[in-house]
């Protein structure tokens, strides 16, 4: 029982958010620990601000 | 050190980023994909607002809890890569039949392969991985799915603390600066008795009364064996071998129990499924479908017990120092390093080397095609992407939990609270360490400190309380949503965690509140 082509593209495409979500989640916080490091207060509140996002982006296609 | 304020006001947010995914995914029945990016928020803006976490503090947070996420998906993409090939090579099949052949009957199924293998799974590898692996199990055999992936979660749960090489009883050693030798009478005492917590409510899941009731002989003797030889060993110093070696001897036990009168009478529906079963046989023989979970174990227990290779595996790691962070109400995490990823050999590594020989193996005895491997790869990553992200947003938020001090502060108000009555209380702590960090050992780390100085304050003994608190960490894998996410990943059920926690959240509660009256009724006598 194969599914729509269009249900396909809905999921694959989910799972690209999901997947760019996932990269946000896991990468962002290394960047923020050398922000922290500099002491550069700017980027760290840009960064949080980008996890947020990546957050946020779970939170609507999952 | 000063610290967060003990108010009502400072509790209730403290437990607030719980409070939310607990509601989202029991009662709305979100998936963890989604409630725990929301406990994450309210943890990042309770932790910076009220209690004050700085940037840089919440900064290192965050990536302290990406080391734990690595930490723990590492086991979970790799366990999926090998359940994948398995399934694929048609061996799950094969071994579900070959539980059907040692018994039809379906309580005894459940009961040696949620309970007993689970425990003896958690003996080698932990991490998820009892549930990873036993739960398409079930489903094989024609177990609901929810039932499937709630009854290895309960089953295992009692045997987190010693087992995995008993990392989890290490780190409880480690973080109270007691012996082994204090800690591992009460310790084993108290999850003997979870045990057999642990095998009723498995039983209770499946039929209610009426199974506890036809299951009694084997829960006795099953959990009897593997609780009184868990004990044994503990309290003569190897318990680094008790969860392992506990398991083994529940397995053996089990596959005994199937020989009594009483279990070899089915009921004439099994007799069609196993009817059905056999119509389904594949050419694999049953030695060749468990092949790839024998060389998981013996290259655990190898891994984990032969020194040379013990060595040779670990000499690569991945860690990151992170210096003191005070928040602004006082709380200071002093300085240390991070979670450390052995790359060569994590569980994760270890079920990757044995990936990659049941996939040859397969593939020269013609049960996988040539081609199959991107199929095999792209179902992994379907399953386990949103699981990640579950378990990604969990970790961040126990994290900025841990080091803004709202689970310190959770904890204190708990044990000062209720008084007199700490003793009943000092489980659920454990429990509730483990729910929000999915570990047993990070419950130690973070509770036990806490409870050994609070048993010294009202003068109670520091070793039955460390032992509650152990067995309630230990209880806790069965309700922490990162191992509950493992099991609905593997199992098909992924966005319906919800489901399994409504059981497994019931059955735990219950479980810890008999260890937490039994404690209270030993400190009082």
């Amino acid at each position: 029982m194969g599914s729509s082509p269009s249900t396909s593209s809905t999921r694959r495409n989910r799972l690209t958010y999901q997947s760019l979500a996932f990269l946000i989640m896991m990468i962002v916080p290394v960047f923020l620990y050398c922000a922290a490091k500099a002491e550069a207060s700017e980027w760290l509140l840009i960064l949080l601000g980008i996890m947020a996002m990546g957050m946020v982006l779970a939170m609507v296609v999952s | 050190m000063t610290g967060p304020p003990l108010t009502l006001f400072h509790w209730l947010l403290a437990a607030t980023p719980i409070a939310v995914v607990l509601v989202l995914m029991v009662f709305l029945r979100w998936g963890a994909a989604k409630a725990g990016p929301a406990g994450w928020f309210a943890a990042l803006f309770i932790g910076a607002l009220v209690f004050r976490g700085e940037l840089k503090l919440l900064a290192h947070s965050q990536l302290e809890g990406v080391l734990l996420t690595l930490f723990v998906l590492y086991i979970i993409w790799m366990a999926l890569v090998l359940f994948q090939i398995v399934e694929a090579a048609g061996a799950i099949q094969v071994i579900g039949q070959g539980i059907v052949q040692l018994t039809a009957d379906r309580l005894l199924q459940l009961l040696i392969l949620a309970w007993a293998f689970s425990s003896f799974l958690q003996g080698v590898a932990g991490f998820g991985v009892p549930i990873a692996v036993v739960a398409p199990l079930l489903i094989g055999l024609g177990f609901d799915p929810v039932i499937a992936v709630a009854s290895p979660a309960i089953g295992h749960s009692w045997s987190v603390t010693f087992g995995d090489i008993a990392s989890s009883f290490n780190a409880l050693v480690g973080a109270t600066g007691l012996t082994g030798w204090e800690l591992a009478p009460w310790s084993a005492f108290f999850l003997g008795v979870a045990c057999f917590g642990c095998g009723l409510a498995v039983t209770h899941v499946y039929g209610g009364w009426p199974a506890v009731r036809r299951g009694s002989m084997a829960l006795l003797f099953i959990g009897g064996s593997m609780a009184l030889v868990q004990y044994l060993l503990a309290v003569h110093g190897l318990w680094n071998l008790a969860g392992f070696v506990a398991g083994m001897v529940g397995l053996a036990s089990g596959a005994l129990i199937t020989r009594l009168p009483v279990y070899r009478n089915q009921p004439s529906a099994i007799r069609r499924e196993t009817t059905t079963a056999k119509e389904k046989a594949t050419s694999m023989h049953l030695w060749l479908a468990i092949l790839a979970y024998a060389v998981l174990i013996f290259l655990v227990a190898a891994a984990e017990l032969w020194s040379p290779l013990h060595h040779l595996l670990n000499q690569v790691n991945i860690t990151v120092s992170f210096p003191e962070a005070r928040t602004g109400l006082g709380w200071v995490t002093p300085a240390h390093v991070g979670k450390k990823i052995s790359v060569f050999g994590h569980a994760g590594a270890l079920l990757a080397y044995t990936s990659i020989l049941a996939y040859v193996v397969y593939r020269v005895t013609g049960h996988l095609k040539r081609g199959e491997l991107p199929g095999i790869l792209t179902r992994t990553v379907h399953s386990a992407i949103p699981s990640s992200i579950g378990i990604a947003s969990m970790v961040g938020m126990a994290m900025i939990m841990d080091r803004c001090g709202m689970t310190y502060t959770l904890a204190k108000g708990l044990s000062s609270t209720v008084g007199h009555l700490f003793p009943l209380a000092s489980p659920f702590i454990g429990l509730l360490g483990a729910f929000m960090t999915g570990s047993n050992t990070n419950s130690n780390v973070v509770f036990a400190p806490l409870q050994k100085s609070t048993a010294e304050l009202v003068g109670i003994s520091i070793g039955v309380i460390l032992g509650a608190q152990t067995t309630g960490g230990s209880l806790g894998s069965m309700v922490a949503p990162a191992k509950i996410i493992v099991g609905c990943s593997t199992a098909g059920l992924a966005g319906q965690e919800g489901k399994v926690m409504r059981i497994t959240l019931l059955y735990g509660l219950l479980v810890t509140a008999i260890i937490g009256l039994i404690t209270w009724l030993i400190i009082a006598f």
